[in-house]
């Protein structure tokens, strides 16, 4: 069950580069209306895949990135996720922001910003206020969150993707400021949070939407990076807490971690190529007839019980390991050579699965699996941000620059409260 | 200067006679014949130069350049030259009006010059601008009777704004011929004439620019417009499923388009219907499922006091939805709504129970279907508490359920003791009933034989988990330990890591 050839399989990086400079400088193909909602999305897959591969943008690229994110952001807080759904001038307030859309806008901002000093004003122009408002009203009583704002309502599924996406914007924007402060925002209801994830533990260990549908791989790496984000925030800024977000939000971590450590197997590359493409179980080896000794060439990942293997949920499992500390569950060589040999494409980028064309999801987190598993001169990933740990910490410069600038003005301004006095008015000329 | 002596050198001298020249073939042709034929000695004079004309061609070509700027008076000639030259020009007969060189046809929409278009290609290319004049007045007509029968408070007959979407195809259909503009549907159609569009601009140098089919760049620019003006109007209903059709996953058309259908009170199993095709088409879509959980709630309101409507919705549900499982036997977004239409129509039928039994008939590793069992016996409120979470004990369930479904998994298992579903299904079984692994260590040992020793045989690594833990229970670290070694070694080395964490575990 060896390898056949001896040769390591490599990440063809200039191939890589080729294919995220073609999504970044042309358009890509019709078939990708069907994605228009969601371009913000492919925007940050493209900037940080090209970070990951460490291409720099020219100047001219950056401010490009920038203004466009920033002309996605919505008068109300938050950003659209793509043009369609953005208006200006007076219908501005009609466009519609939603959650995903503008965590991918604040990490782009991030991305994008290479002197120290562009990273500190990385996020101006970013309505703070507005924006963690707008975020608080996305969250429902029960500690779950929706995607988007639909008659003042928060719309969408009980999805565990939006606490994820919830936790990581409130820690790119809320940093250490006090109550009492003028620029205090109210919090999400952090507890809530945690209790509605601690909910949603399924019988089998894993994690869903709701406590009664089937775990997923996706959801559960969503539950960890949330807790661990709200965890990373309590140890920056209120040491000191009883007990971490991560242990109290999952109530059966000896299930989750039963549930993770199974997400990988032994990939039977032949036979699975051979195959007819309507099975929808993964390939099992009798058991037993695998070895350590003989080496297992290909692991593969599934994101449910007994599903095929998909590039993606390398990623979800892999990252949900390692924010958890269980790395040492798999072994990160023959599942990078699943990547590698596997899904990686001619062209540049990952696919699905065997044989599929690469897509930009795909390809984005097969690139970033690779960086996480410490591959091939990338920079390394961060498992929480899914992006270099260079960029997630451009992000937290990003962040402060930003309080502090809003410190400076306030300060400026003196003790007029002048924010309140416009605040006010702005309402009664609303009013009229 | 004496007129004469330039006619005898005229005379001496006569013009090279050109060659008959072959009749034009292209408009460009003849418009380089025409230009010659109004700009004497013009050819001979690119063909020689100057200095090789003859003297009496220098002479015309001079007289014949000279024409408008001695009549504009930019040449001042004295009183007697000036008589002496126009009576030259009048006696040469020297073209006043002469036609300029290089006149642009322009181009087509191929971007083909229109001076390379052989006559009859012209004609017809002509012929359809006129039409399109002609048609675009009427057009004007149309729009202005409108207007006025509108002021009246009345709308033009039928007729005549039917007459007026076949002008604006044919109107379409040579706009398209002659320059290539394709206006979109939305635009041809006088329904929409009141909409002013609010097209998508963005920059060159946006990032992830997709290249939109026109119709769908059309068709966005109309809904952003009718979104804004909150109109929820049977044309905005038809809008929506344009938008739909090429974008499923636009993540408002939706919640819009349930708008329309709540304020204009459509009936919802028509909408349910239409959206039964839909998600055929797009299986993996989510909005599609979100839209119909709107819309089931919305119904819900009409049919909650009848039973009988409840009972009957719900199947006529899940037969929508068995078809749709059959496509795709795991979609995750169709086994949701299938929970979500459970608890809301509480239909907790022995129908259910038999779904997911059949299904895992016929794959025993579809965990879709286990997970929606685990659901139907677990939360069905007749049986369960309330709120009870799937990892803790439920005392309200009775045990005859309990041993039932322990029954089901192990009948389950025996057939594939390698199936991680099954296996599963009856740990999640035992901590419901509060029962402890210990009450199927046996039937665990069934699929273990000979451990640690040289014929040892396994038929199932998770019988193997399950009885380490047995062990361990009960105070036996040793066999525990070497349940997990033989796993980490032998029998599902590919978690060694994990192995050895769960070993590093035991005290």
């Amino acid at each position: 069950m060896s390898r056949p050839d001896a040769e390591e399989p490599k990440l063809d990086k200039a191939r890589h580069i080729k294919y995220w400079q073609r999504c970044h400088n042309t358009f890509l193909p019709s078939a990708y209306t069907s994605n228009d909602s969601t371009r913000l999305t492919f925007a940050f897959f493209i900037i940080s895949a090209l970070d990951l591969l460490s291409v720099p943008l020219t100047a001219q690229d950056r401010a490009a990135a920038r203004a466009w994110v920033l002309s996605l952001q919505h008068p109300d807080g938050g950003f659209c996720g793509s043009p369609t759904h953005s208006l200006t001038g007076e219908n501005a307030s009609k466009g519609s922001a939603n959650i995903a859309a503008t965590f991918f806008a604040l990490i782009i901002l991030g991305l994008v910003a290479e002197s120290e000093e562009e990273q500190r004003s990385a996020f101006a122009g970013v309505d703070r206020k507005a924006l963690l408002l707008w975020l608080k009203k996305l969250q429902r009583s029960d500690g779950s969150f929706g995607q988007v704002l639909w008659e003042g309502e928060p719309t969408g599924g009980r999805d565990m993707r939006h606490s994820y996406l919830a936790s990581i914007i409130r820690f790119m924007l809320r940093g250490s400021v006090q109550e009492g402060d003028e620029n205090w925002v109210e919090d999400i209801d952090t507890e809530g949070m945690i209790e509605y994830i601690r909910s949603v533990q399924t019988y089998d260990g894993g994690i869903a939407e709701s406590s009664t549908e089937e775990s997923h791989g996706g959801y559960a790496y969503c539950a960890i990076a949330a807790l661990n984000l709200l965890d990373r925030h309590s140890e920056t800024f209120t040491p000191g807490e009883p007990k971490r977000a991560l242990d109290r939000g999952i109530a059966d971590r000896s299930g989750l971690l039963r549930f993770l450590a199974s997400r990988h197997f032994p990939y039977l590359a032949k036979e699975e190529e051979t195959r007819d493409e309507t099975a929808v179980n993964h390939l099992q080896a009798k058991l037993g007839e695998l070895s350590l000794d003989e080496g297992l060439p290909y692991v593969g990942f599934n994101g449910r019980w007994n599903k095929k293997a998909d590039t993606c949920y390398t990623w979800w499992a892999c990252g949900s390991l390692r924010l958890l500390d269980c790395d040492n569950f798999y072994d990160p060589k023959p599942s990078c050579n699943y990547l590698l040999d596997i899904t990686q494409h001619r062209i540049g980028g990952f696919g699905k699965s065997v044989g599929d064309p690469p897509d930009i999801y795909h390809s984005y987190l097969g690139l970033t699996t690779v960086a996480l598993l410490g591959g091939s001169e990338l920079k390394e990933a961060d498992a929480g941000f899914c992006c270099s740990k260079e960029g997630a910490r451009k992000i937290e410069v990003a962040r402060d620059g930003l309080l502090e600038s809003l410190k400076r003005q306030s300060e400026q301004r003196g003790g007029w409260g002048a924010d309140e006095f416009w605040g006010k008015a702005t309402e009664v000329v609303k009013v009229k | 200067m004496p007129p004469k002596a330039k006619a005898t050198a005229k005379a001496a001298n006569p013009e090279p006679k050109p060659a008959p020249e072959a009749p034009p073939e292209t408009v460009g042709e003849r418009s380089k014949q025409r230009y010659y034929q109004t700009n004497p000695v013009e050819k001979r004079f690119e063909e020689v130069g100057f200095p090789g004309l003859t003297a009496a061609e220098k002479k015309t070509y001079t007289h014949t350049n000279l024409i408008l700027p001695v009549a504009n008076r930019l040449v001042s000639l004295s009183n007697k030259t000036d008589r002496e030259y126009w009576k030259h020009v009048a006696k040469e007969g020297l073209p006043c009006r002469r036609l300029k060189n290089s006149y642009h046809w322009g181009q087509d929409k191929h971007g083909r010059d229109i001076g390379t278009y052989r006559f009859e290609e012209l004609k017809k290319r002509s012929l359809n601008q006129a039409k399109l004049t002609a048609l675009d007045v009427l057009h004007r007509q149309f729009l202005t009777k409108r207007d006025a029968a509108r002021s009246n408070g009345t709308e033009l007959p039928q007729e005549d704004i039917d007459q007026e979407k076949e002008r604006r195809k044919e109107m379409a259909t040579l706009k398209r011929e002659l320059y290539g503009e394709i206006p979109g549907p939305l635009a041809n159609d006088p329904e929409w004439d009141d909409v002013a569009p609010i097209p998508q601009t963005e920059p060159e140098d946006a990032l992830a620019r997709i290249a939109y089919p026109d119709e769908y760049a059309e068709a966005v620019s109309y809904l952003r417009a009718v979104m804004a003006a909150e109109e929820y109007s049977p044309r905005s209903l038809r809008l929506t499923e344009r938008i739909i059709g090429m974008n499923p996953a636009h993540y408002t058309v939706w919640l819009y388009r349930f708008k329309i259908v709540a304020t204009l009170n459509l009936p919802v199993l028509d909408e349910i219907e239409w959206l039964n095709g839909v998600a055929m088409d797009n299986l993996k879509n989510y909005q599609i499922w979100h839209h119909r959980q709107l819309l089931l709630d919305h119904h819900y309101t009409s049919i909650s006091s009848d039973p009988e409507a409840c009972k009957q919705f719900a199947k006529s549900e899940t037969d929508f939805i068995s078809k749709i499982l059959a496509e795709d036997t795991k979609n995750y977004h169709v086994w949701s709504y299938r929970q979500y239409l459970v608890t809301k129509l509480n239909y907790w039928s022995p129908f259910e129970l038999a779904t997911t039994q059949s299904m895992i008939e016929d794959d025993l590793r579809n965990n879709s279907a286990w997970s929606h069992r685990f659901f139907v016996v677990f939360s069905d409120p007749s049986v369960s508490t309330k709120g009870s979470a799937p990892t803790e004990h439920d005392p309200k369930v009775p045990s005859e359920i309990i041993d039932r479904e322990v029954a089901y998994a192990k009948e389950k298992i025996e057939l594939a003791p390698q199936n991680q579903s099954a296996w599963h299904y009856l740990r999640g079984v035992l901590v419901k009933g509060g029962r402890g692994l210990d009450t199927v260590g046996e039937f665990a040992s069934q699929f273990v034989s000979n451990l640690g020793s040289d014929d040892e045989d396994v038929k199932s690594s998770h019988a193997l988990d399950l009885m380490s833990e047995v062990y361990h229970k009960q105070g036996d670290i040793e066999k525990a330990k070497l349940c997990l070694q033989r796993l980490s070694e032998k029998w599902d080395p590919v978690r060694e890591g994990y192995w050895k964490y769960r070993l590093s575990e035991l005290k």
